[in-house]
């Protein structure tokens, strides 16, 4: 239903989003809003598609899940500690990002949630510049990105 | 059936009513075909859940009124989905233009989609990212 993507610094072997399941699927502390958020992300793959309603929580370019508060399935997200950050390209295309621990009001404020903050803004303003410039463009049946070129292997520079 | 009564009486029952016995007939029906399936009995499914065995009789009886976290452990348990909601019809979203001769789409107009027309590229570091499926 939904293919989510994520990103990678070229010179570097994890992606992202990994780096994020493999800080907090160990973690005992954090397991019930990881597990919340892992649930969610099945839910939005597997069954909803990335409707509009779960993500609400924009932040600057990048948007944050879980949201707050999912009204029309009841879902309530207020206790979740963790963010992670994300792009909704279409219904059927997120891409995922890094994302930690929301320890303060703010994620600028958050020590373990900052600099992810900042690259998950860096990560989204290049990929809305390069869907505007034409040099991604999206497949939404086939829940698919790929180069203006048609290369599937998408660097952006 | 014919008879008079009968058709005044039925002719009584609320709606709501009559959707909620057809409901929970066609719950009670779908456990216990899949019950038979998986060769499972009443005491099977109690071990499964990890419950009395008295309190599966009463759900698989009708005595009891299964709640949707019930069926959930049900479903869990069956490894089987027992209800199914209809989906909603969603929206085209119109984002996007299709590139002619192409199964690919081209980005319009997002309203929704914050931009920051602040956004300066040279202050920005150029470190290259690729996108992959994750």
């Amino acid at each position: 239903m939904v293919t989510y993507y994520t990103v990678r610094w070229e010179n570097q072997e994890l992606s992202e989003t990994d780096k994020f399941f493999e800080q907090f699927s160990e973690q005992d502390y954090y397991k019930e809003s990881f597990e919340q958020l892992v649930a969610l992300l099945e839910l939005i793959g597997e069954y909803k598609g990335a409707l509009p309603v779960f993500f609400t929580r924009h932040e600057d370019e990048a948007t944050a899940i879980p949201p707050s508060y999912v009204h029309e399935f009841d879902l309530d997200f207020q206790g979740n500690v963790l963010r992670l950050y994300c792009v909704r390209i279409c219904k059927s295309i997120v891409i995922l990002f890094n994302g930690g621990l929301k320890s303060a009001r703010t994620a600028q404020d958050s020590e373990n949630l900052s600099s992810k903050f900042r690259d998950a803004k860096y990560f989204a303003r290049k990929i809305f510049k390069e869907i505007k410039d034409g040099m991604i463009e999206i497949n939404e049946s086939n829940h698919s990105l790929r180069s203006f070129d048609g290369n599937e292997e998408i660097i952006i520079f | 059936m014919a008879s008079k009564f009968y058709r005044k009486a039925l002719e009584q029952v609320p709606a709501e009513t009559k959707a909620f016995v057809r409901l929970y007939a066609d719950i009670l029906i779908r456990v216990n075909y899949l019950l038979e399936q998986k060769g499972l009995n009443q005491k099977g499914l109690a071990r499964l859940l990890e419950k009395n065995e008295s309190e599966i009789s009463k759900w698989l009886k009708g005595e009891h009124n299964l709640t949707l976290k019930t069926i959930a452990k049900l479903q869990v348990a069956l490894k089987e989905d027992i209800i199914l909601v209809i989906p909603t019809p969603q929206s085209e979203e119109k984002d996007w233009k299709k590139v002619p001769n192409s199964k690919f789409c081209v980005y319009t107009e997002n309203k929704e989609t914050p931009t920051n027309s602040e956004f300066d590229e040279e202050k920005m570091d150029t470190n290259p990212f690729e996108l992959e499926i994750a």
